[in-house]
This record gives C-alpha cells, structure tokens and sequence, in this order.
C-alpha cells in the first residue's frame, strides 16, 4: 500500500458524508478488490457482484471502521467474505479436506518428477491457466481463500491471518496443503501434457 | 541439536521455507538435506513453480470501467441526500 495517508484522509471526509472522497475511495481500490473477486472465482460477473457488495457494505459500515487496520484491509475483509459466500454456493465438486491432509503424508510413496524445465510456450500457458484454475476452484472455499490471498495476492501470513480471522498458524497449514495440491494436479497436467517427461530416479 | 532431518520432515517444512518462516540454523541443516536429495530438491523446485505459475496466469487486470460506474450508480441511488 503506497497511498496510506490519502486514503486516511479520504476515509475521514467519507465519514463526514463526503460522497466524491468515498468515490475516490472506490476509484483508487477498485483495481484490487475486483481482482481479488476474479482470482476467487474466475468470472467477471461474480468479481463485478463481489466488488458491488463490498462497496455497499463498507459504505454502510463506515462509521463503524476504527481504522485498526488500512482502509484497504478492510475492504479485503469485507470482499473475502462476499467471495467465499459465493464460493460455498458452487456446485462442482470439491477435493475432502480428508484428501488435502493425506497429500503430504503419502508424499513419500509418490513419484516426484522435476517439470520445472518443460517449456511453456504462449499456447500452453493458456491451457495451463485452464488446468490450474479447474484445480483452484476444486479446494474448499477456506483453503483457495488462503491461497489465494497468500500466494495471488501475495498478503504476508498475518495480513492473511487478520482477514480471515484464523490464526497464523491455520494459514500455514491451509497454504501449505493447497500449494502440495496444485502442485500435484500440475505433475499430472505435464505427465498427460508430455511436454517433457524427465524421468529421474 | 539433532543435525539431521528425514525426507518427511523437510516435506512438512517446505511452505515455511519458501516463504522464509525458518530459523536460520534450521535453515541450514534443511538446505544440506536438499542438496544431496533429488526427491526433496524436485519437491522444492516443483512447489516453488507452482506458486510462480499461479501468479503469472492470475496477473491484475484492468476493471471495466462500466463496473465501477455501475457500484457509483448503486450507492448514489440508494444514499444521496
Ligand atoms: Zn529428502
């Protein structure tokens, strides 16, 4: 966040009613709160839904904002919580959390192949995207939450920890399992892709 | 101090490497691991890549303006006074 103290200010006249520092608000974090609603759900109309409600509600809570933590995070909080109602709402289907613990206990007994050097030209970036998102979407709505806001958006543990409000310590956990899940389910893509198996013993 | 750990250990510490959560000491004894085991390396370099790609096929994008008007519309409509 590098607009801190303007958005201090701006918060301070939104609250005094002050509808064009509200819409200024809007104009200077729309870009990661509709962004957020995209990398949860992968879809425009619900990113664009996502944005709508968390407006409205942080426009309704205004009075209520201590300022404890940024506006920003704020507005994270609020837009997270929108994204997994819209998540617990899907209907594909979605790995056990049974299944998510079991991955790194059986690590041992898997196959690991190194695909780090298989070449992912333009096209196959496209399909990787499609095979990746397919993966994302199918973690539980409390581990692709952590995801990603921790590995997308790139928000440090506690951060992730205080919008979630789940301890630091459940964040490494939810992050960790996830990341040994995608990274499985990408294995499996470049096995079935045959982009290059490297075949290591 | 046991100046050792086994594959499962450094399979439960990986996340915290990455994102540098380890204590230095501990640090060094799981890099000595790695180095001389290729699962564990793989494992490494494979979970580093997938937070890479997941960055890289998810970079920001532009919000149509037309949402951002839209959420204008919907709170002036409902709180203007
Ligand atoms: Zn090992």
């Amino acid at each position: 966040m590098t607009n801190t103290d303007g958005e201090a200010v701006l918060v301070e006249r939104a609250k005094n009613g002050d509808m064009k520092a509200f819409e200024d608000l809007i104009k200077i974090t729309s870009g990661r709160i509709y962004n957020l609603g995209l990398r949860m759900l992968h879809n425009k109309e619900d990113a664009a839904d996502i944005m709508q409600e968390t407006y409205i509600a942080a426009y309704e809570n205004l009075p209520k904002f201590k300022g404890t933590s940024s506006f920003s995070t704020w507005l994270y909080r609020i837009a997270t919580n929108f994204a997994l109602m819209k998540m617990r709402k899907e209907k594909g289907r979605k790995v056990s959390e049974e299944r998510l613990k079991d991955i790194s206990k059986n690590l041992y007994n898997t196959a690991i192949n190194d695909w780090t050097d298989s070449p992912v030209d333009h096209l196959k970036k496209q399909e990787l995207k499609t095979a990746l998102d397919k993966a994302i979407e199918s973690l539980p709505p409390k581990y692709r939450s952590v995801f990603v806001l921790h590995d997308i958006e790139g928000l440090p543990i506690a951060e992730v920890a205080d919008i979630l409000s789940i301890s630091k310590a459940a964040v490494k956990t939810r992050s960790h399992r996830s990341r040994l899940y995608l990274r499985e389910k990408l294995s499996e893509y470049f096995k079935e892709s045959g982009v290059k198996n490297l075949i290591r013993t | 101090m046991d100046r050792y750990f086994s594959c499962k250990d450094i399979y439960r510490m990986l996340s915290g490497y990455i994102d540098d959560e380890i204590d230095t000491m501990v640090r060094e004894i799981m890099e000595e691991h790695i180095k001389e085991c290729e699962r564990c390396l793989s494992l490494l370099h494979t979970l580093e890549k997938t937070i890479v790609f997941s960055r890289e096929t998810h970079r920001r994008k532009k919000v149509p303006e037309r949402f951002v008007k839209k959420v204008y519309y919907e709170i002036r409509i409902r709180y203007k006074r």
